[in-house]
């Protein structure tokens, strides 16, 4: 008896170290990029123990309070590339799932002609790589005169958001009772009266965490809008961050600052968010 | 970016390799008949399959029945077929054209036959296709075993049984994924930084402590450590996915199948070998499919850490085929040429596998 206590005590001691040393690996670089963020000392040392040294708010500071002089007048440039994310994402979000709500409730509830060879369709266009499709993109927004602008890189995003909010929400559609709205047709509303006033409200938190979804996945694209947007004032975030990092002139500690502004609001509605994501992940969307 | 120990000799014939991408004459152009009567043929079968459809009563009683549900598909489709199929067809058939500033002549296959036999030269000379396709495969099977390994690892100790601290443990092991991947990859970036990164600071405290001696490494001089720290950051990355998959799967293997197990004698390995993972199997095989299908296209990573140096060498398709578009002299017809090529690759591994089958 006392052997196999003295097992399980060292069982669970054994689990517990490879936990903590699990955990050490993925707080790690967080923590440097934390520390490195209130840095106050001006030539960087490697440092292993990732504590601020000199601690200050300065670069914070500087990050946030970046501005733009333009004909005499100066513009807070940092507000204006958080506009420019905050439109960017929003946008997005609308677009992708207004437009996949009514198409995943057809596809849920409805059998059609072409049902099948749609969706198949829909599933191939997510085996081109987002960044070998920005090419054909950056062709036609440049026809469009659609470069340098939020318009066209909503467009860009919406490219992948709405297969994937049109894959969300069809398996959310399809874990509602058909009886719901057989129940409302019966009391004499019309299909299309059911679906508004008793589906989409019972499919209300799903909506919410795929739009949540289409939000995050714009907020934190890097590459397109680095490779479609040319101007400073129209730069989403994530360029803003990448540019601290330039080849020959790296500004780490403000990079760390920025990094922190900007993902800490994102990482928090990933919490929220993250326990409905993995269904219907593996149900049918393939892109990140 | 220090670029250690390469000999001017090297230097100058990569160099003279780069600046040759930069200046390659486009190919001549083709005539476009073949291609004229291909489409064309095409567009003649679908018509006359679509007018036998249009007269079998069957087929019309179906449509029929199926125009309700157009009224709630019809603005999806037109949206869709703008937005994600219009720029999709555009790009593969860019892939048909020189498509550059100078040229945009119709080529026929020219891009194809460039990319497939290395533009003339040795086929395993680096930066040729086969190469950037081994890297591809190379970083996806080993980034996936990593992946796989952690997450069903930490997945089985944290769901033990009376495991205190879990939610605790599980809340902070997601943080990789919370973190938007570009800030990860430049984070990373900078931890192995040769002067001041953290992995240099850990080289330094274990000469100071252990002894020895060991010198900083210049991480993107090389490729072997250029790769690792590529691999590194995307394990990092990566893990929680599996980890998430994995607990979810556990939840589903019933209690009494590990208990009859237990009683029939079968020891702890057994256990797990038997019965654990052929059960938790359903539902990681879509994820290692899904993960695998990441970790091929993970642009932001090979971008970011190492930017595909030494020269180009830890480059995958795709952002080689980024290179190609935006920083070798706007060459979007050869671009597109290598981003059909990943398409039709992903498109085989994956009817090959089965996964994004639509269940019938």
């Amino acid at each position: 008896m006392a052997l196999q206590q003295r097992t399980r005590l060292l069982e669970s001691f054994a689990a517990h170290a490879v936990l903590i040393v699990a955990v050490a690996f993925a707080l790690y670089p967080v923590l440097w990029v934390v520390a490195l963020a209130f840095s106050g000392v001006s030539e960087p040392a490697p440092r292993v123990i990732p504590v601020p040294i000199e601690p200050t708010l300065e670069h914070l500071r500087e990050v946030v309070g970046s501005t733009q002089v333009v004909g005499g007048e100066t513009r807070w440039l940092f507000g204006l590339q958080l506009a420019n994310s905050l439109i960017v994402s929003l946008a997005t979000a609308l677009v992708g799932v207004g437009i996949a709500i009514p198409t995943a409730y057809a596809l849920a509830r409805f059998d059609f002609v072409g049902k099948r060879g749609g969706v198949k369709l829909l599933l191939a266009t997510q085996m081109f790589p987002a960044v070998a499709s920005a090419i054909p993109l950056y062709i036609l927004l440049d026809w469009l005169s659609l470069l340098n602008s939020r318009t066209g890189l909503v467009l860009c995003y919406a490219t992948t958001a709405v297969p994937f909010a049109i894959f969300q929400l069809r398996g959310a559609f399809e874990t509602i009772p058909e009886d719901l709205e057989e129940a409302a047709m019966v009391d004499g509303a019309t299909r299309f009266q059911a679906f508004i006033r008793v589906v989409l409200p019972a499919a209300r938190p799903a909506i919410a965490v795929t739009a949540l979804f289409a939000f995050m996945s714009a907020y934190n694209e890097f590459i397109l809008a680095a490779t479609l947007l040319g101007r400073e004032e129209m730069y989403t975030l994530p360029v803003v961050l990448q540019r601290f990092i330039g080849e020959y002139d790296a500004q780490w500690e403000a990079f760390a600052a920025g990094a922190l502004v900007v993902s800490l609001p994102v990482m928090a509605l990933f919490y929220v968010a993250q326990r409905h994501l993995v269904a219907g992940l593996t149900a049918g969307s393939v892109k990140g | 970016m220090l670029r250690g120990d390469a000999s001017p000799s090297e230097a100058v014939e990569s160099a003279r390799k780069q600046f040759d991408d930069v200046r390659r004459p486009p190919p001549p152009p083709a005539s476009p008949t073949p291609i004229l009567l291909l489409v064309g043929a095409l567009a003649l079968l679908g018509a006359l399959q679509l007018v036998r459809r249009a007269r079998d009563p069957e087929a019309r009683a179906a449509l029929r029945r199926s125009l309700p549900a157009y009224a709630y598909v019809a603005h999806a489709v037109i949206v869709v077929g703008l937005l994600v199929i219009a720029p999709l067809l555009v790009g593969a058939a860019t892939s048909l054209f020189a498509g550059r500033p100078d040229s945009g002549d119709y080529i026929g296959l020219a891009n194809f036959v460039e990319i497939l036999t290395a533009r003339g030269g040795p086929l395993l000379a680096t930066g040729s296709f086969y190469v950037v396709l081994l890297v591809t495969v190379l970083w996806t099977a080993i980034n996936v075993c990593f992946h796989l390994a952690l997450g069903v690892g930490l997945g089985l100790v944290l769901s033990r049984e009376n495991m205190r601290l879990r939610g605790l443990y599980r809340v902070l092991l997601i943080i990789p994924w919370a973190v938007p991947s570009y800030v990860t990859a430049l984070a990373w970036k900078g931890m192995f930084h040769r002067q001041f990164g953290a992995v240099t600071g850990l080289i330094l405290e274990c000469n100071r402590w252990l002894g020895t001696e060991l010198e900083p490494i210049a991480w993107f001089s090389q490729f072997s450590t250029a790769f690792t720290a590529n691999v590194a950051t995307n394990v990092w990355l990566g893990f929680p996915f599996m980890m998430v998959v994995t607990l979810g799967a556990l939840t589903s293997v019933p209690k009494d199948a590990l208990e009859a197990a237990e009683v029939d004698g079968a020891s702890r390995w057994q256990r797990l070998r038997y019965v654990t993972l052929p059960m938790i199997r359903p539902a990681l095989i879509p994820a290692v499919t899904l993960g695998a299908i990441w970790t091929f296209n993970m642009f932001n990573v090979v971008f970011l850490v190492s930017g595909g140096e030494p020269d180009g060498t830890t480059d995958i398709l795709v952002s080689e085929a980024y290179r190609w578009a935006f920083t070798r002299g706007a060459q979007y017809g050869y671009a597109a040429a290598y981003a059909v090529l990943i398409f039709l690759l992903l498109t085989l591994v994956t009817r090959v596998t089965g996964f994004a089958r639509e269940p019938s």
